[in-house]
């Protein structure tokens, strides 16, 4: 709907351009050929007739001959019948004006002041000048959608670089890099699996989210991955419950839609109280359709980030699930009660 | 341009036409000329008596040529080789008015069904004293140009309608703004000399020829054959 | 001479609780109380157990570092050690001693304790009675944490990658630079006077056209610094 009315109002700008132009060749046309000034109502006449055959053929080159440039039998598809109508319209012109004239306008005198050869040159400087004024609008068209892509693409991977410096939550890295450092003044032997899973995590977040779609079974690693080291963050009062059911061999997934819950639930369900907290993830898929639970206790965060994700996190996943997956997906966040349940059905 | 008087007079000679067409250029050149002898012979119109006969053959003609062998740095009688042309297959009118011969060149061309002359006023001498004096010739005074009349012919038993554009009609149309055609105003003796081609011209009679309004009853000339 | 800082950690990770405890009991002078995962445990504990010093970490669970140290009346000297280095600004605007990112090295870790040991030198009131027992600043040697008097400390020399700290006692090596160990040492009586060296001016016995008698020792005067240096003592 919108863009129907934005192609209105361009054929309505495009329609005035022609117009203004007809009017402007016709204005030029009238004092080359009035006999005397100001111009007389022969005169007017006489330029009317003779835009009348030359306009045809301008048309017909502008808008049926000229798109065939292009195409391979470039003398066939072009030169002649370029030629052919041109010659026809200058006969018709000759004709008009030696002859039928007398009939269509009794009231005027005036002959074709013109021989062939002159009545083509008009022919010929008027098929080259739209020509040309077509080229040049083709060109600053051209010009302005590089433009516009460049312009487009550059908002885009600014856009994406925003989106990806929210997802790779600073505060989670160094946070984890300290556990880890935590680890290795005591030489705990968890510490080379907790390496390698921050890497795993981090090589996900850097590269894998680029891809549209992302093998089911990975996203569900990356998480089992991001559980684990949240875990070691949180002390013993934390109950992590994770259940998988179902294969999820075959199904792909959107990258990173999941993991917002989850951090969701850690960062304001466990790091938000300071009693027992808990975590219960249920993912269980069934042929393609994901079924993905998960509760946690409510909690209250007092320091609110500089660079807020809260609000703003599960308002993206939102987003992007009505992009990528509209009317294939149902997402159900309750926060009453004692705890925080988000419920997501999906049809991958 | 050098703006010179033009005779406006010329065929105020023939004062019953009132206002018949005035052109710079003549309607036939030398490639489009067309010849038809019906037009010879002695007419007569109104009071005058109007001999016409091709002009090679004519008096005038053999006048011409005597005066220009007397002169020998003249070469030839006519200027250029395409008035040579022209003229030899033009005819000649002369009479007699008021005491002057009157001599007029008729040339015709074919356009379209019909017959156009184009009538060039050339000499007009007193009758008394024929001499080589250009002085006397009405027409041979430098300040003037001679001026072309263009007439329709039509041929009808005994006799011949020369049917002269309608000036007035002309001047008319041109005032109006409804004809486009090369013309120069004369603010002196308010009238307008056609200044175009003869190319033009002829493309004009043979669109326009047929149209009545070209032509009026004042202004056509009904000769009778005697 | 046991005038040690009774210190407490508030953070809520265990890891991070770890790496804290295991710096406090490298530096002797620090006594850890009672570590407390949330600042609303700690709240009765502060005031009840006279901390001087509060490990405090920002992103705690219902209650923030920052939030808790409003509440206090009467607070401790803070040392901040958090994640986010976005609360450094209203850190130190609530006067705490220093800010730490984590993850915190043992040097840093230190540095923030000689700030300490600087500005309660300056508040007799805070610590204990004794004012000379708490001019000392701790220097880590050949893997152990020294704590050193200032009183004692006569010079120190940069010889190539170490810092050689000469004092009445002894001589002590240690890793830090020259430039940093200036940071932490009192400027009302230690001075750099050459590229390489730092004095102590109560130590000064006499100059002597380029050099000044320390000790036993004669200490060069950089060309760069004797302006300063003849300024200062005229």
């Amino acid at each position: 709907m919108f863009t129907g009315k934005i192609n209105r109002n361009n054929r309505n700008v495009r329609i005035m351009q022609h117009i203004l132009f007809i009017f402007l060749v016709f204005f030029i046309l009238l004092n080359t050929f009035k006999f005397n000034s100001p111009p007389a109502p022969v005169d007017y006449v006489y330029t009317t007739l003779f835009l009348a055959t030359v306009l045809p053929v301008v048309y017909l080159h502008l808008y049926w001959l000229l798109p065939k440039l292009r195409s391979k039998p470039f003398l066939v598809s072009y030169i002649i019948p370029l030629a052919l109508i041109t010659a026809a319209a200058i006969w018709v012109n000759i004709q008009l004006f030696d002859h039928w004239s007398a009939n269509l306008f009794p009231g005027f005198y005036f002959i074709s002041y013109f021989t062939w050869w002159e009545i083509s040159l008009f022919f010929i400087i008027l098929i080259l000048l739209t020509t040309l004024l077509k080229l040049s609008k083709s060109w600053f068209l051209v010009n302005q959608l590089q433009r516009e892509l460049l312009e487009k693409e550059k908002q885009r991977v600014q856009e994406e670089l925003k989106a990806l410096k929210a997802q790779v939550n600073p505060h989670f890295f160094f946070n984890t890099l300290n556990s880890i450092y935590s680890m290795s003044l005591d030489k705990d032997e968890r510490l080379p699996a907790t390496v390698l899973q921050l890497s795993e995590l981090m090589r996900y977040f850097l590269y894998q989210s680029n891809e549209d779609l992302v093998p089911l079974a990975k996203e569900i690693e990356v998480l089992k991955d991001y559980i684990a080291l949240q875990r070691i963050r949180s002390d013993e009062k934390l109950d992590i419950k994770t259940v998988i059911e179902g294969d999820a061999e075959q199904q792909k997934i959107a990258p990173l839609l999941l993991i917002p819950f989850l951090e969701n639930s850690f960062k304001h369900g466990v790091k938000g109280d300071v009693g027992a907290t808990f975590i219960d993830l249920k993912i269980s898929l069934n042929g393609n359709s994901l079924n993905f639970l998960l509760e946690n206790n409510k909690g209250t965060v007092d320091v609110v980030e500089k660079n807020d994700n809260k609000g703003l996190g599960l308002a993206n996943v939102k987003r992007r699930l009505d992009l990528l997956y509209p009317a294939r997906h149902h997402l159900i966040i309750q926060d009453q009660g004692k705890d925080f349940i988000v419920n997501l059905q999906l049809q991958l | 341009m050098n703006k010179k008087l033009f005779l406006a007079v010329s065929l105020t000679i023939l004062t019953f036409l009132s206002s018949c067409l005035t052109s710079l250029n003549r309607l036939v050149t030398h490639s489009t000329v067309s010849t038809d002898n019906r037009i010879m012979g002695n007419w007569q119109f109104e009071d005058l008596q109007i001999k016409i006969e091709s002009l090679p053959v004519s008096s005038f003609y053999k006048d011409l040529l005597a005066s220009v062998k007397a002169k020998e740095e003249v070469k030839s009688v006519f200027d250029s080789k395409e008035d040579s042309l022209l003229y030899s297959n033009s005819y000649v009118a002369d009479f007699v008015r008021n005491g002057y011969r009157y001599y007029m060149i008729c040339s015709l061309v074919k356009l379209g069904n019909d017959l156009f002359a184009n009538i060039e006023p050339v000499q007009a001498r007193p009758v008394n004293k024929p001499t080589d004096n250009d002085g006397d010739d009405l027409f041979s005074t430098g300040t003037y140009i001679t001026s072309n009349s263009i007439a329709k012919l039509v041929f009808k038993g005994n006799e011949i309608e020369f049917r002269f554009i309608d000036a007035e009609f002309v001047r008319e149309q041109l005032k109006k703004g409804n004809l486009a055609i090369k013309y120069e105003k004369d603010d002196l003796f308010s009238t307008d000399l056609i200044t175009a081609s003869s190319v033009d011209l002829q493309h004009f009679l043979a669109k326009y020829g047929k149209d009545q309004k070209l032509y009026n009853k004042e202004n056509t000339a009904t000769l009778k054959k005697i | 001479m046991n005038a040690s800082i009774r210190c407490m950690i508030i953070e809520d990770e265990p890891l991070a609780q770890n790496v804290l405890k295991k710096y406090i009991d490298e530096v002797p002078s620090l006594d850890l109380i009672a570590v407390c995962g949330n600042a609303l445990e700690a709240q009765d504990i502060v005031q009840t157990n006279n901390i001087q010093l509060l490990f405090l970490d920002v992103n705690l669970p219902k209650l923030s570092g920052i939030n808790f140290l409003r509440t206090l009346p009467d607070p401790p000297l803070v040392i901040f050690t958090t994640a986010y280095p976005e609360f450094a600004v209203e850190g130190f605007e609530l006067d705490a001693v220093d800010y730490l990112v984590k993850p915190i090295s043992f040097e840093r870790f230190l540095k923030a304790i000689n700030k300490v040991l600087n500005k309660s030198s300056r508040q007799p009131a805070r610590l204990t009675e004794d004012k000379n027992t708490n001019d000392y600043i701790l220097l880590k040697a050949d893997k152990k944490v020294y704590r050193i008097n200032l009183e004692d400390i006569l010079y120190a020399e940069a010889t190539g990658d170490y810092v050689k700290v000469i004092t009445r006692e002894g001589q002590y090596i240690t890793n830090i630079t020259l430039k940093k160990l200036l940071e932490e040492l009192p400027d009302n009586d230690f001075i750099r006077v050459h590229k390489s060296f730092i004095i102590s001016a109560s130590k000064i016995k006499f100059f002597e056209g380029n050099y000044v008698k320390v000790g036993q020792t004669d200490i060069p005067i950089g060309a760069a610094y004797r302006e300063d240096i003849f300024a200062r003592f005229k």
